[in-house]
């Protein structure tokens, strides 16, 4: 019996995802009044579904880290880590109309607390840290452009060319040549290698995606997947 | 209740869509038959899928274990399809990994993802007789914002027991803070992404690329199951078929003026 069931799970989740995304497509090539009502439903518990698991992601980051404090490696920043957590959580989850009066402001998901922390510490945090990736484009740059060969020296032409015709000085004429060519390269070379590659990866997602509606590649319940190296 | 196609450009692409799933279907029908469906088909050389068939002999091998980034994203987004690719990918890693004892340490950025990720690697411990061995902290879920997934994950690079780091899906500028300490530390890097804005910093700070479609090879070049050489098969015939649509145009624009 247990057997039986090991069979069919794979079949039902397969049944049940095909069904929803061929659904969900249909819905939005065919003006159907059920299509779409059975889409706004899908969506719905998509919703439930993604929210519940946000709330397991949660648990996971505090097991990850309440391990470590265990373990004592890089204890004092999971410490912190879950400080933090605590302090935005405990009152972004509190309902502020059943607080008292003096509280009421401080709590909630608009409360000052959370309000704070997302002002005055993580945005800055952000800024900061986006900040520094001029020097980690600097010294990548300064990597990438040692000639290795043919395609690093490709790319270092390219970069002076687009990095000398984007300086605006002028002196003169002469420095009209830079910004044309510089136009030409963003233009005529760059576009033409990004439409390539978008075209490639738009070919990738829509073969990909058809795979996974048709139900021949089945990411969930993996173990009707087959096994990697397997014989087909 | 009123039931009409939308417009002629629907239609259109309903059509297409059932002509692409059809071959889709026809060409993994035909692969099924062969007994090595990647043989029928000649392969150009990718050295970023050439090199993930031995690497993590190497890396278990040093005493080190691996880190796998599945990007930014989760299932459920515009980007799902290169979710999918990703996890394809490690698949790969996870039963390679179980088998010669390094699997590797996954971060995730997207909670719908850790779970399927999860599953991923716990099924692969099974299929290798290491159940126990599977811890459910092998994947990590660090953060859903961009910048903070990249600076949990960067610490889980920079740990001395990581020898390699492999970064596969979607990724912003973000990658950079992810990618270029591990080229100071000298770790072997493999990158893909299907973000174009990504790809100069791959170049610059990853062994081996797998720049755009490549990535959805993964499953052709890994695994030679039948339905992903037969995506390639399709993929090349849509690729041919747009190409002489582009041709054409451009002569017919030209001659006509």
């Amino acid at each position: 019996m247990k057997r039986d069931l090991k069979g069919i799970y794979p079949l039902v989740l397969t049944v049940v995802a095909v069904s929803a995304g061929l659904v969900t497509l249909l819905s939005l090539v065919i003006e159907n009044t059920v299509l779409t009502t059975l889409r706004a439903v899908f969506v719905e518990w998509t919703v439930i579904v993604v929210a519940f698991a946000l709330l397991l992601g949660v648990f996971n980051v505090v097991r990850v880290h309440a391990r470590r404090i265990q373990s004592g490696e890089r204890a004092p920043y999971s410490i912190v880590l879950i400080a933090a957590f605590l302090i935005v959580f405990i009152p972004g989850v509190l309902p502020p109309e059943r607080m008292p009066d003096a509280l009421g402001d401080w709590v909630g998901p608009r409360g000052h607390i959370v309000d704070f922390t997302f002002r005055y510490v993580q945005r800055p945090l952000q800024a900061s840290l986006f900040s520094l990736m001029a020097f980690f484009v600097f010294t990548a740059a300064w990597r990438a452009f040692r000639v290795r060969g043919a395609a690093s020296l490709v790319m270092l032409v390219a970069a002076l060319v687009v990095l000398i015709g984007s300086i605006r000085l002028r002196i003169g004429n002469g420095w009209e040549l830079p910004a044309a060519l510089r136009t030409w390269t963003m233009s005529v070379p760059v576009r033409a290698g990004a439409r390539g590659i978008l075209l490639g990866i738009s070919l990738g997602i829509l073969v990909t995606g058809l795979r996974l509606l048709l139900g021949i590649e089945r990411p969930y319940g993996v173990s009707g997947a087959g096994k990697v190296g397997d014989e087909p | 209740m009123n039931t009409t196609l939308s417009d002629w450009g629907t239609a259109v692409a309903v059509v297409l869509l059932l002509g692409v799933s059809w071959l889709l279907w026809w060409f993994s029908w035909k692969a099924r038959g062969d007994r090595s469906p990647r043989q029928r088909f000649a392969f150009r050389r990718i050295q970023a899928f050439e090199f993930l068939r031995g690497f993590l002999d190497l890396v278990a091998e040093r005493g080190k274990v691996a880190h796998v980034s599945l990007g930014n994203t989760g299932i459920g987004g515009e980007r799902t399809a290169t979710v999918v690719s990703s996890l394809t990918l490690l698949r790969y890693l996870a039963e390679h990994g179980a088998a010669v004892g390094a699997s590797p340490t996954v971060t995730v950025a997207d909670p719908t993802l850790l779970f399927v990720a999860q599953d991923v690697v716990c099924d692969a411990y099974e299929r290798q007789g290491r159940a126990a061995a599977y811890r459910a902290t092998d994947v990590q879920l660090i953060a859903p914002d961009p910048a903070a997934y990249a600076i949990g994950a960067l610490e889980v690079i920079r740990d001395e027991r990581v020898a390699a780091n492999v970064m596969v899906g979607s990724f912003g500028d973000e990658y950079l803070l992810m990618a270029e300490p591990g080229a100071q530390r000298d770790i072997t890097q493999i990158a893909g992404s299907d973000a174009l804005n990504a790809h100069p910093f791959m170049v610059a700070t990853a062994d081996h690329v797998l720049l755009g479609e490549e990535l959805f090879a993964a499953g052709a070049y890994l695994t030679d199951r039948p339905e992903h050489v037969a995506s390639l098969w399709v993929q090349d015939i849509l690729r041919m078929l747009i190409v002489a649509a582009i041709v054409i145009g451009v002569l017919i624009v030209t001659l006509t003026g």
